[in-house]
């Protein structure tokens, strides 16, 4: 099976071409660890002041159960100096960050 | 024994969106039907964030959850092969189209952050004047359910209601006396 890195890689892709308001994919999962968990910083959602995940289980289509959560950039500042907390059993540092440009090819 | 949180959420928007079938099916007034609908769609986003964990505290924390929840649906593949297949291409044409529709459906409640035109409690504008929710028309919200998107954004939810296949995707099995819709 892929690494949690190649996995999670692969979704943040498929987010930012599905996403126009994606700015940024926080993926908040280690080696071995049994979920993926993103935290997708997103112009386009509204603020609530929480971090708080729906999960899609473990599928066909992709086989590990995803956390996925949406903040706003200014929320993400917030999650980054700690004054918004994670949901329980989330790492405190994220692993991978994504951005769109990770993934626009040379023209 | 305990129904988990997310298939208790679940039942109470089923309850909830059958309310608001019955109450339109009768002609009763548009801001009974709508807070129906409402706390339908509050519930069944609700039930989604609970199958990830979310307490029954961190739950009654917020209304605004259910574009939160239209927002992730794209995001699945599982839950695109569930949906019609204009639906399947996954662009932004037809998902931009609910947002405006769910903002205002989470619009309906009234607390800090919104003290004007609301489905529960009379209200004052600008003017002083009051408004009372049972004499209000609601014109703007039944044109935006009554178009495509509004329809489409109905679906959904019936989906997110019924669907056995959809519910999975998000971890939650439905038992097997679930209700399909009538």
């Amino acid at each position: 099976m892929q690494s949690i890195r190649d996995l999670a890689r692969e979704l943040a892709e498929e987010h930012f071409k599905i996403e126009s308001g994606l700015t940024m994919v926080a993926v908040y999962s280690h080696d071995g660890d049994s979920a993926v968990r993103l935290l997708e910083v997103n112009t386009d959602t509204v603020a609530t002041g929480r971090v708080q995940p729906f999960l899609f289980a473990a599928s066909d289509e992709y086989p590990l159960p995803v956390y996925i959560a949406d903040i706003t950039p200014e929320e993400w500042a917030s999650v980054e100096r700690k004054t918004i907390s994670l949901p329980r059993g989330w790492p405190a540092d994220p692993l991978q960050v994504f951005r769109r440009s990770d993934f626009e090819r040379a023209a | 024994m305990t129904p988990s949180l997310s298939l208790a959420f679940l039942k109470q928007g089923r309850a909830d969106y059958e309310l608001c079938q019955h109450l339109q099916a009768t002609s009763q007034a548009r801001c009974h039907w709508l807070h129906a609908l409402q706390m339908a769609c509050e519930k069944t986003a609700k039930a989604y964030h609970a199958a990830a964990g979310s307490t029954l505290d961190e739950l009654k924390e917020s209304h605004l959850v259910f574009s939160a929840y239209l927002d992730k649906l794209k995001r699945n593949r599982a839950i695109r092969m569930l949906l019609p297949q204009e639906w399947q291409r996954a662009d932004q044409y037809y998902w931009q189209q609910l947002r405006p529709i769910a903002s205002a459906i989470e619009r309906l409640v009234p607390g800090r952050h919104n003290t004007g035109e609301n489905a529960e409690y009379p209200w004052e504008d600008a003017g002083r004047s009051i408004h009372i929710p049972l004499e209000h028309p609601f014109s703007e919200i039944i044109r935006q359910l009554n178009n495509a998107p509004g329809r489409n954004l109905i679906k959904l939810l019936n989906q997110s209601i019924y669907d056995r296949k959809w519910a999975a995707v998000f971890g939650i099995a439905l038992p097997s006396d679930w209700d399909p819709a009538p």
